[in-house]
């Protein structure tokens, strides 16, 4: 586990159809510090961001159930949300050079490591801070 | 009675609340005011998630469930899953529906809360059920 916690409380919504999957990456962020905000497709992520409540990441499975997949919310977020960052998460090959396309620091793998996306997390955290000082 | 020792009062105080709960808006906030409370939570949006977890033998102290859920496997259905498989896991299922509630037989091991409620009265129902 991160020994580091955020200097403020940032928002990341987990998006995972697989609720084993999101319920270990959820837990594990909540102790590192960070609110979670668990959502199984991506219909509860636009319900959280139309809903007006400040996300800082979201960490998004490629494979989603309904209308649209993981690939399509982060490009539709990336359209329209530039404030927000985008980690995909995928356990399909071939599945990495549309990711790196579509999200900041390049997809994760699947199986992950939780400190593997939490160390991710805090990257983007830090180049946003970076970019608001500059 | 033996006493009891601190890990146990450690393991009193983050019991495991298994939440079931269709509606995100409604499901995580109600997981935050019960972490706050004192509690783990797991949040599920269905029965059948709920049963995963069940089954993948993650300790569950107790279900708190909506009636009405999206899936085809409704409140009703879980508490039954729940009482064949589990039957010392207490369950407090909810719904706005009262002649839903009514259906439902309570007992020692379950009870009824109706929608739309107070977080408080959750944890406070919680908590009650948790010290039988």
């Amino acid at each position: 586990m991160s020994s580091t916690v955020p200097a403020e409380i940032r928002t990341v919504v987990v998006v995972e159809p697989d609720v084993l999957a999101r319920m270990v990456i959820a837990e594990y962020l909540r102790d590192c510090g960070y609110k979670v905000i668990e959502a199984v497709g991506s219909t509860e992520v636009w319900a959280v961001l139309d809903g007006g409540h400040a996300v800082d990441v979201l960490l998004i499975e490629v494979s989603l159930p309904g209308d649209e997949n993981g690939f399509e919310l982060a490009h539709r977020i990336r359209q329209t949300r530039r404030e927000v960052d985008v980690i995909l998460t995928s356990g399909v090959a071939g599945t990495v050079q549309q990711s790196h396309e579509l999200c900041e620091e390049g997809p994760i793998k699947k199986p992950y490591e939780a400190k593997e996306v939490e160390a991710r997390i805090k990257i983007l955290l830090e180049r946003r801070r970076a970019a608001k000082k500059t | 009675m033996a006493p009891v020792s601190a890990t146990q009062e450690t393991d009193e105080r983050r019991s495991v609340v298994l939440l079931v709960e269709d509606e995100l808006l409604l499901r995580w906030p109600t997981g935050e005011y019960l972490r706050d409370a004192g509690y783990r939570v797991i949040e599920t949006a269905s029965a059948s998630e709920a049963i995963a977890v069940l089954a993948s033998g993650t300790r569950v102290d107790l279900v708190f469930s909506d009636v009405n859920l999206a899936e085809a496997m409704n409140g009703h259905a879980l508490a039954s899953w729940l009482a064949n498989n589990h039957p010392r896991i207490p369950m407090l299922l909810t719904s706005a529906d009262r002649h839903e509630l009514h259906r439902i037989i309570v007992g020692a091991t379950r009870a009824t809360l109706s929608k739309p409620y107070d977080l408080s009265a959750v944890a406070e129902r919680i908590r009650e059920m948790l010290s039988r």
